[in-house]
């Protein structure tokens, strides 16, 4: 099962009416689908709201969605639309085409340091979270954080890092997992104190 | 079940157990705050910004406030298109199926059909010989050949003519040679 196919289910799922399976695909993609409009619309705060309308209209159109695309890369198109009937209403100029291309919503993850969602509230928040995971990470074992990294920064799959890091598939699911719970039990105390629950 | 979820969240979990977990996260309890969290600690080290801490809030009211949207049902003329484009080429191979298993398998019949009289008591010893247009419907074989075919008519060609095989009297491929 593949990404896609987790993605696909979850839709399946929304399609016969479950809200939750949607709402998971929201607290998968929120902040990627953010970070992507945020090239559109400069103002913070407009950025979350346009993500929000454009997980609504997702959802709307949610029974036409055929699969035929990845759910991703058509959510992204609904975001882009979405940002651009915003820019209009507020009599601003959309960004032409080639400032965001669809094709760019798949493969929009590393590398692009982006930091324009930056209101005070969610730049503390990210900054503090970056320092957490950060000092998690350091402080893991040489075996977990290479098998972290290779996971989510490489998006290598367990037979492929099994392969590189010279152990069977069931070690790096082991590793993985322990790292994740590590650099969690890291976060927790951060996301569940302050300003109340904050996630 | 969180290393489930982080095996699932990685696609590396099918069949059963992909399904179990996936009900299992409907529910907004500790495993889907493990869905939450092992997302955002990838978000992080992709270092994707957080979004501000009332997002996650008022997304959900949001989503509350919608109508459940169901997926129509496939159009009944649709589906029935596509079951008849199943079921024709179906219906088609069980009968080619069945055909070829007829011919390869059916028993040979005991006797022969009423009417016919049996080969084995035809007259062979003064044959008759019948000519339509001049042209002869049988031809008489010598008595020893037709002895020969009677005896070993078992070791013929069983794919087509098993069922009639032994009524067949194979002698047109002679005739040319009565002929000349």
């Amino acid at each position: 099962m593949t990404d896609r196919d987790i993605d696909r289910e979850l839709v399946a799922r929304a399609q016969r009416g479950d809200k939750q399976a949607f709402a998971m695909l929201v607290e998968k993609y929120q902040r990627k689908l953010a970070r992507l409009l945020s090239r559109l619309i400069r103002d913070p705060a407009e950025v979350e709201d346009v993500t929000q309308e454009a997980f609504i209209r997702a959802y709307r159109a949610l029974p036409a969605f055929r699969g035929e695309s990845a759910f991703y890369t058509w959510l992204y198109r609904i975001g882009v639309n979405t940002a651009k009937n915003h820019l209009v209403a507020l009599g601003r100029r959309a960004p032409t085409s080639t400032d965001v291309e669809s094709g760019q919503a798949e493969g929009f993850d590393e590398g692009e340091q982006l930091r324009d969602i930056n209101t005070p509230d969610s730049v503390l928040l990210s900054k503090e979270i970056a320092a957490t995971v950060n000092g998690a990470i350091e402080e893991l074992p040489e075996e977990l954080r290479s098998a972290i990294q290779l996971r989510e920064l490489e998006g290598l799959s367990y037979e492929e890092i099994a392969k590189m890091m010279d152990c069977p598939i069931g070690t790096v699911r082991s590793r993985i997992f322990r790292a994740r719970e590590a650099i969690a039990e890291r976060l927790r105390p951060l996301l569940e104190t302050g300003a109340g629950k904050r996630w | 079940m969180k290393a489930k979820v982080s095996e699932w969240m990685d696609g590396e979990l099918d069949g059963a157990e992909a399904e179990r977990l996936a009900l299992a996260l409907r529910e907004d309890g500790e495993d889907r705050q493990t869905w939450r969290m092992y997302h955002l600690i990838g978000d992080a080290l992709r270092d994707t910004r957080a979004l501000s801490a009332g997002f996650d809030e008022k997304m959900r009211e949001r989503l509350a406030a919608e109508p459940t949207v169901l997926a129509p049902a496939e159009p009944a003329e649709r589906a029935k298109r596509r079951l008849r484009g199943f079921l024709m080429p179906a219906a088609a191979s069980a009968a080619a199926m069945a055909l070829v298993g007829w011919l390869a398998f059916a028993p040979e019949r005991g006797g022969p059909p009423a009417g016919m009289a049996p080969v084995a008591t035809a007259p062979l010893a003064q044959p008759t010989v019948v000519s339509v247009a001049s042209e002869p419907a049988s031809v008489p074989l010598p008595l020893a050949t037709e002895d020969y075919l009677l005896a070993h008519q078992n070791y013929a060609s069983r794919s087509l003519s098993r069922g009639v095989a032994p009524y067949v009297r194979t002698v047109s491929g002679r005739s040319a040679e009565y002929k000349r």
